[in-house]
């Protein structure tokens, strides 16, 4: 790990200083009861004074079993679970599953239905960036101002999903084959002034963190991967980005209607913390502009589930790996059918298991705080490590 | 093995063959020496199917090769096809030339030994000790073979189809002894309490701002007994987790490949069951309760390995002998 | 100052001195409750909440609540504690603050005692804070409070001495000033120098000394961005995580009766304390008045720089301390040395400080662009058709496989 000093001198090696007397290296656990684990994750480190020697990560603490239970379903049961595992991007878990489903039983989906899922599965994105905005924040010091800030951005897409769906967090709303039901009126309209009022969100938080000098000394040059390490570990979504690889399976895999649209993926250069930062940044302002066209292009009425749909889905023995972009990375089902109504195996991919795994060499050789500020940018969401 | 339904639809490979000029024949070109089995998932991904021993150096060769480029490691899982054995399945995609692949190979159901390749991928470090602990496959030269997800003493594995969702959660030959352990009887007081009538019942649930004087001492000195009724047992218990207390589990030393299944079970078992009913205060007047069934010691795994598998297997037995009665006697028949 | 002067009653020394006493010590529990609740206000605000609401009329009762829900919390001492060490350390950390309100002008004539040595009393006195922070750490027995503790003790430690130079900077103005008026070693006292400054604060006479002492001030009193010590994300609090209850509350008052000390130092010293700005003696009633607004707003800038910087690192914060302030600070010293050896002007003085703090300004963020580099960039892609092989021509290779 490259550590900077304030100067911006470059030293390859941490501090090391002449000791006179000898010291022990203490062991200190960061979790799982510790405000800085975003959850019940535990991480032991061996520290030197304020330098970390080792990391030995844990995992577990919200293991339920999901993949055994989704076995223990039938396809349209194990739905409500995906809400379970990324709590923070609920549309897009439910996406990947359903469309698993779809893909896998040959299922057609109305055009309409399509653009709604799309569309919330975007403003979730934004929603759960900014709750990166907000918790990131607090890693790194700020005493609650970014968190109430980005919240309250976040409560606004949220009013909007409850209109939506009936609720703010647990969604549920997705079926195979389509939708639950037709959302409510003023969903375009109410959409374009949540859209407006992100927006100001968006640069209110731009102005508050990416330029300030505080934030920049503790972001900048910190846990940097290159992209042969991280593509090694598994990395996907927001952080691979940063490392400086276009892979966006919107773009690199295409799925669902994403080649309707235009927009960029943001590309970050050194693959450090602050990098990450403004790939998520800038990704929020993308989502943006992807849920202007979506909702200029969207059909204003039609029908959102298929004319016809079984009763019991029995889709044809086969396995499908399905795999879209979720906000934290690349969430896949791996799900394989035997011919009945349960499916014989259901694999859920997720991108915080990953990326959660790269963090050992990140925060080696670095100071105490700098792990906290690296678990901090990799965004993680507990119950989707777990699963 | 109770198996929930037969994956009859699974003896023949799903899909069809790939058209020509897919991934597939790239591979076969470059590894003509293996026998690619190809077909098409319904996600239309090729998915290869190869021996089991040629794992590692097909997805190191698929990494290398300029023209596979399989750089990402995405996922790592394995299928449990019961009878059929374990399916193991690998999907690669390669960022520079936007192309995907699924590696599977079979294994047997019991003692499946794969090589890891946790030396040419990092990512699958986690994975593949996720597999490991789900379904029970070794793999030979992982750096760090512990649990992940599931503590670090529990040797099941949960995601084979031989290991049913609720009961078998109760009887993981850690807490046998629940089942085996003497508990003094509930006290009669609850028993001889007429249930049937909501009138009898009624004064117990009087509220607290209601009662006389009497009544609140009563009511305290009932508190009180309670309490200490239940510190002796929690005294006693204590007494016999300690006495029963499990050998610490951790990291095994390296070397020893393919290791056993680890240790787990408490090795002072038997005598904490002694413990539990020599301590336990037990004088009631109804049908004395059926001696604790014997249980067999579990012998140490580098010694006795097949008397050591056997004797786990005798615990669960018995543990799921005992369970069942258990349930049957709180339903009530 | 209290009831002689009011009431015109004699009376012993030692009486006119506990009475004195006492009511700093109410006074400085008023204040501290006051801060309490204005920081939350004034935070939430800042954070677009609406703060307390609910305790009295718009939330003035909250600190009173919180007093109350603190003495009658229960008081855990962790077993393995070091008995003495954890239940004398609140004391420790609270008492010093107190002492230090000895030679605080809050007029002309209200003080305890216009001590003639008293920036260095003040000085010496808080210095023992850190011993209380440091009894905390060790007595707990909690690793994360022992990080804490060497984390605030290398604080205090790094952060006193630019901030004692920078004192010693503007007791040289303060001498050089009260020479003319024939009496250069009152220089040392507080009033003395509150008293010079009936015409000219001495932030105008030395910029670069005042944002020196705002620094170490937010590091003395573990305020982002050096809250270190007490990070939440880092080390759960630090010091006190392991304190419950009063004893809590002690570290807490201590901190906020610290605060306000110091405010009342910077504005005394750089912002005129008690004098109105036109040079015209307005009275006691003003005076203390003025004390209290330019107190209030400096109050306010230390709870803004709560609600709006991170936290630095350790490293960064001794490395800012040892390497930027300390020398600029050495240098403040020496510029006003030969500037007053050759009689300079006072508005020289001022003008040389200013370029100073230009300077480390200047070094500051060019330190932090350079830093930060450019921004991210963004590409332009285009959506490509799915599975597309792209895979370069297949050549016949030798033998390979298995």
């Amino acid at each position: 790990m490259v550590q900077q000093t304030f100067e911006g001198e470059v030293l390859t090696e941490p501090v090391v200083v002449e000791r006179e007397f000898e010291t022990v290296d203490m062991n200190i656990n960061i979790g799982p009861q510790h405000p800085a684990t975003h959850g019940v994750f535990r991480m032991v480190l061996t520290v030197d004074g304020e330098i970390v020697k080792d990391a030995i990560p844990y995992i577990g603490y919200m293991h339920r079993g999901g993949e055994k239970l989704s076995e223990n379903l039938d396809y349209r049961g194990a739905l409500g679970y995906q809400d379970r595992t990324d709590y923070l991007a609920a549309f897009n878990s439910e996406w990947v599953y359903v469309n698993a489903v779809e893909r896998l039983a040959g299922i057609e989906i109305p055009e309409r239905a399509e653009y709604i899922r799309l569309i919330l599965a975007e403003f979730n994105r934004i929603l759960s960036h900014f709750m990166f905005m907000g918790a990131f924040g607090t890693d790194v010091g700020y005493f609650g101002t970014a968190f109430t800030w980005t919240f309250k951005e976040r409560e606004r897409i949220q009013d909007l999903f409850e209109a939506v769906c009936g609720d703010r967090i647990m969604y549920n709303y997705f079926r195979v084959g389509g939708l639950a039901w037709e959302p409510h009126e003023t969903f375009i309209e109410d959409s374009h002034w949540v859209l407006d009022q992100v927006e100001i969100g968006i640069g209110d938080v731009d102005e508050l963190m990416t330029n300030n000098e505080v934030f920049v000394a503790r972001c900048r040059d910190i846990g940097a991967m290159t992209a042969d390490e991280a593509i090694a570990y598994g990395v996907t979504g927001p952080m691979l980005r940063a490392s400086g690889v276009p892979f966006d399976l919107r773009v690199d895999e295409p799925y669902s209607i994403y080649d309707r649209f235009h927009w960029e993926i943001p590309v970050g250069e050194r693959g450090d913390v602050y990098d990450r930062y403004l790939v998520r940044l800038e990704e929020m302002r993308q989502s943006v502009t992807i849920l202007r066209q979506a909702l200029d292009q969207m059909p204003t009425s039609g029908p959102i589930e298929p004319e016809r749909m079984p009763a019991r889905l029995r889709p044809e023995p086969g396995e499908i790996y399905m795999r879209q972009e979720n906000p934290r990375g690349e969430y896949g089902i791996y799900m394989v059918s035997d011919g009945t109504d349960k499916p014989w195996r259901v694999k859920m991919r997720s991108p915080c298991f990953h990326n959660l795994s790269s963090l050992k060499p990140q925060v080696i050789n670095t100071y105490l705080a700098d792990a906290v500020v690296a678990l901090g940018s990799i965004d993680i969401v507990l119950c989707e490590v777990d699963r | 093995m109770t198996s929930r339904r037969t994956p009859v639809a699974a003896e023949e490979p799903p899909g069809n063959e790939p058209p020509p000029g897919s991934i597939a024949d790239t591979y076969r070109e470059v590894m003509p020496l293996v026998s690619f089995d190809a077909a098409m998932t319904k996600g239309d991904d090729v998915a290869l199917t190869i021996p089991l021993d040629a794992i590692h150096e097909v997805l190191e060769r698929g990494r290398d090769d300029e023209r596979l480029q399989m750089n990402l490691l995405r996922n790592q899982t394995a299928v449990d096809w019961e009878d059929r054995g374990l399916e193991i399945v690998y999907h690669l995609y390669s960022i520079p030339l936007r192309q995907a692949v699924t590696i599977k190979s079979w294994l047997p159901g019991e003692g499946a030994v794969v090589e890891s390749v946790a030396d040419l991928y990092a990512m699958a470090d986690w994975a593949e000790r996720e597999c490991r602990e789900m379904f029970g496959i070794e793999f030979i030269g992982h750096p760090d073979p512990r649990n992940l997800l599931l503590d670090e003493d529990i040797d099941i594995h949960p995601l084979r189809k031989s290991h049913p969702l609720a009961p078998i959660e109760m009887e993981q030959g850690v807490d046998v002894e629940f089942f085996t352990k003497q508990y003094p009887p509930p006290e009669p007081a609850e028993e001889e309490a007429p249930a049937d009538t909501a009138a009898a019942a009624a004064p117990e649930r009087k509220r607290v701002e209601d009662m006389t004087e009497e009544e609140r001492e009563q009511r305290r000195a009932e508190q009180a007994e309670r309490v200490a009724r239940a510190r002796e047992l929690a005294a006693v218990r204590r007494a016999e987790r300690l006495a029963g207390a499990p050998p610490a589990g951790g990291p095994r030393p390296e070397g020893a490949a393919p290791p056993p299944p680890p240790a787990a079970a408490p090795a002072a078992a038997p005598a904490a069951a002694e413990a539990a009913a020599s301590s336990a205060p037990v004088q009631d007047d109804r049908p004395p309760a059926p001696p604790p069934p014997e249980l067999p010691t579990i012998p140490d795994a580098e010694e006795d390995p097949e008397g050591r598998a056997a004797a786990q297997a005798e615990r669960v037995r018995i543990g799921r002998e005992l369970a069942a009665a258990r349930r049957a006697q709180l339903r009530g028949d | 100052m209290v009831l002689s002067e009011f009431a015109g009653v004699s009376m012993p020394d030692w009486i006119d001195a506990l009475l004195r006493v006492i009511f700093i010590v109410a006074l400085m529990t008023i204040v501290a409750f006051a801060l309490i609740y204005l920081e939350r206000k004034i935070l939430a605000r800042f954070q677009a909440r609406v703060g307390p609401t609910r305790t009295g009329p718009i939330g003035t009762l909250q600190s009173i609540a919180d007093a109350l829900k603190l003495v009658t919390k229960e008081d855990v001492r962790p077993i393995t504690a070091d008995r003495w060490a954890f239940e004398l350390a609140p004391y420790m950390a609270f008492v010093p603050v107190f002492l230090v309100f000895v030679p605080m002008p809050f007029t002309e004539t209200w003080f305890i005692r216009d001590l003639n040595l008293g920036l260095l009393f003040v000085f010496g006195v808080l210095g023992l804070n850190i011993v209380g922070v440091v009894m905390a750490a060790w007595g707990s027995d909690n690793k994360y409070a022992l990080l804490g503790g060497v984390r605030a003790a290398a604080q205090a430690i790094s952060y006193e001495i630019p901030m004692l130079l920078i004192i010693v900077a503007v007791v040289m103005v303060a001498a050089g000033r009260l020479a003319v008026d024939g009496d250069a070693s009152a220089a040392g006292s507080i009033n003395a120098i509150v008293g010079d400054q009936t015409t000219t604060p001495y932030i105008l006479l030395q910029p670069l000394g005042f944002f020196i002492f705002i620094v170490g001030m937010l590091a003395e009193l573990h305020r982002p961005p050096f809250d270190m010590p007490i990070a939440e994300s880092e080390v759960v609090g630090g010091y006190f995580v392991e304190y419950s209850g009063m004893r809590w509350g002690m570290f807490f008052l201590a901190e906020y009766t610290a605060l306000f000390l110091l405010v009342v130092l910077a504005s005394s010293l750089f912002l005129g304390g008690w004098n109105w700005p036109f040079g015209a003696d307005v009275g006691l009633g003003l005076q203390i008045v003025l004390t209290f607004v330019k107190t209030s707003v400096m109050i306010v800038l230390v709870i803004g720089s709560r609600a709006l910087f991170p936290r630095l690192r350790i490293d960064q914060l001794m490395s800012f301390s040892w390497k930027v302030l300390l020398p600029f600070a050495i240098v403040q010293v020496i510029a006003n040395g030969i500037i007053l050896a050759y009689g300079g002007a006072d508005w020289v003085v001022g003008l040389v400080s200013f370029a100073l703090l230009v300077a480390l300004s200047g070094l500051v963020y060019y330190i932090m662009r350079r830093k930060q580099g450019e921004g991210t960039r963004t590409v332009q892609t285009t959506p490509a058709t799915p599975r597309v092989i792209t895979a370069p021509e297949v050549t016949p290779v030798e033998a390979g496989g298995d």
